[in-house]
């Protein structure tokens, strides 16, 4: 029981300094943080989340690893 | 205390009500905006830098928080980096509640519930085979982590997750004349596995958490050691069954509490006749 109590409570330490990470941390040269791009995915309409931005993935994965240019070469 | 009173009480016990409540309470907190499904658009103000632990589409128009699993996917697609903020929000939930936050604070679990309730098909008996639950593995490590990975798509949003299409999706489009230029393949496609996904909530309940939910799996991580538990008391167990018959996930609660498919919904405790009797 003490020992569940002692891992909830280092699970819960860690989710705080990764969040508390979130808002401080810059992920590049911009200043950005990750918080922006959290923002960033929930105050716009994701196309790919409802379906309309045609996202072929079969075609993307032959783009992806070169495999498309080389079919297009030969 | 009235005799009204005390038999609502009751009935809040006995049913599953209390439950159902504490669901449409959190239904109601994230998604305060309905009046945004008029115009379409997404809400986004200050509250969506924060995810919300259950699944629900970011992109619904009422909808004041992030889903954790399209957060995920979208900083591991666009920043191919550690989704820290994501996964902070769902181990701290996982921590307190475990997957109890599939039975109390998902909108989508809601759904299938309120689904399964008034279907004229359903079937207590209805489930798969057990192998089918490794459906969320793949769709897991695939769909939410590989394809974003590779930068190519956020995999589960954009291939799988019905809940996009039903908050999302449908009411964007209804509102927004011009979006519907940009219908194509992926829209279709999501359209006709929502639909098979609908009937079958019809039939067998929670199907969705039992077999494809890959945010109820990572949930799932923290069962074992989260802070709610639900206590098995084997010694007074009559083996009737009552609980296995009544389990949403289609699990034999003697051998499976608070395992990894568990919800914690606490429907095992409620329809135990050894509980029934002591309380």
């Amino acid at each position: 029981m003490k020992k569940r109590i002692l891992a909830v409570l280092i699970i819960l330490i860690v989710s705080a300094l990764f969040i508390a990470r979130t808002f401080t941390a810059e992920i590049d040269e911009y200043g950005t943080k990750e918080t922006d791009l959290v923002k960033a995915a929930g105050k716009n309409i994701c196309m790919s989340c409802i379906g309309l931005y045609d996202e072929n993935i079969f075609e993307k994965i032959l783009e992806k690893f070169g495999i498309k240019e080389k079919k297009e070469a030969e | 205390m009235t005799k009204n009173t005390s038999s609502f009480l009751n009935k809040l016990k006995n049913t599953g009500l209390k439950r159902n409540l504490i669901q449409l309470f959190f239904l109601i907190i994230q998604n305060p905006f309905i009046s945004n499904f008029l115009s379409g658009k997404p809400y986004n103000g200050p509250t969506k830098t924060f995810c919300a632990p259950g699944l629900h589409c970011y992109s619904c128009p009422s909808m004041a928080f992030g889903c954790p699993l399209g957060t995920l996917q979208y900083v591991i697609k666009y920043a191919s980096m550690i989704p820290f903020f994501a996964l902070g929000t769902l181990s701290a939930a996982g921590a307190i509640l475990g997957r109890a936050t599939c039975a109390y604070v998902c909108p989508f679990g809601f759904f299938q519930e309120i689904l399964y309730s008034i279907s004229p098909w359903k079937n207590i008996e209805a489930k798969l085979p057990q192998k089918f639950r490794y459906i969320k593995w793949f769709n897991l490590f695939f769909f939410v982590l590989l394809i974003p990975a590779f930068g190519l798509a956020q995999g589960f949003c954009a291939y799988v997750c019905p809940s996009g299409l039903i908050v999302a999706g449908i009411p964007i489009i209804a509102a927004n004349s011009g979006l519907r230029a940009s219908i194509g393949i992926t829209f279709w496609w999501k359209t006709a596995l929502t639909i098979f996904f609908v009937l079958y909530f019809m039939r067998e309940k929670r199907a969705f958490c039992r077999y494809i939910c890959p945010l109820g799996l990572i949930l799932g991580f923290f069962n074992r050691i989260s802070l709610l538990q639900i206590k098995l008391n084997q010694n007074k167990c009559v083996a009737c069954s009552a609980c296995k018959k009544h389990c949403p996930m289609g699990i034999d609660p003697v051998k499976e509490v608070n395992s990894i498919e568990c919800i914690k919904c606490g429907d095992c405790v409620r329809v135990c006749p050894v509980n029934k009797k002591n309380s």
